[in-house]
């Protein structure tokens, strides 16, 4: 079963973030994910945006982040787009956990852990990150 | 954001929100390092409410731990639910932070 791309769109805005985050829980718990896996997907994807907002944005506001969100046979397919800087080349290659006393270095890698796939390509002057996670 | 917060015996307590993440991590690390600097370094955490912690929200919990110790304290977690000790396990924050089922053990095993 596919169906139609729901898109949320969020300003890069970190306080728009808690909102997105029950936005994307309500998706996932609909679309068939328990609740540890709704969690999770939901936690990549918002790390997916904090990144977005952090580095590629700089912490800029007035910028628009969107999440286009389908149900592609038997996963969830998400594409995150932006028209930030790009990321430096190969950022998702990164799998090891910072130890667990840092502050910082553990997103990209709960993206990884959190999802089944995840892949990013620039299109055009768009970066898009696209998460999936089976059902 | 405002904390609940209360002393008892010397240490602090804090009652976290339902989430921990970048939107509140700046004004959440600057309330309990103002915390821990006012009080002894002592801190226990409550997470009865907490149900999403973010990459922002680990380093935070990171940050507070490192200043209690600083000071000679630490920082000990109560109340945490499922979802959250899977995120502590999987960034192995279960190895710093001593957590516990509930309020009183916490207390108990800081004083």
């Amino acid at each position: 079963m596919t169906t139609a791309t729901t898109v949320l769109t969020v300003e890069s805005d970190p306080t728009k973030l808690p909102d997105l985050q029950a936005r994307l829980d309500t998706l996932c718990r609909d679309a068939g994910l328990d609740d540890p896996a709704a969690c999770e997907f939901t936690t990549a994807i918002i790390e997916a945006v904090t990144n977005s907002i952090k580095h590629g944005y700089q912490g800029e506001p007035g910028h628009l982040i969107s999440v286009h969100w389908r149900r592609v046979h038997g996963s969830i397919d998400v594409k995150i787009r932006d028209r930030a800087r790009p990321p430096p080349a190969g950022f998702l290659d990164r799998t090891e956990m910072p130890p667990p006393d840092a502050v910082s270095g553990r997103g990209v890698v709960m993206i990884r852990t959190y999802t089944d796939a995840a892949s990013y390509a620039r299109v055009g002057d768009e970066n898009v990150l696209n998460l999936t996670r089976r059902l | 954001m405002q904390f609940e917060h209360e002393s008892r015996d010397g240490i602090d307590i804090v009652r976290l929100p339902e989430r921990l993440m970048m939107a509140d991590a700046a004004d959440t690390k600057a309330q309990l390092k103002a915390i821990l600097l006012k009080g002894k370094g002592r801190l226990i955490l409550d997470l009865t409410r907490t149900g999403f912690i973010d990459s922002s929200g680990c380093g935070t919990l990171v940050g507070s731990l490192q200043t209690a110790r600083k000071q000679g304290g630490d920082v000990y977690l109560f109340a945490m639910g499922n979802n959250v000790r899977a995120l502590f396990e999987l960034t192995k924050l279960h190895t710093v932070f001593r957590i516990f089922d509930d309020e009183e053990a916490a207390l108990r095993a800081m004083r």
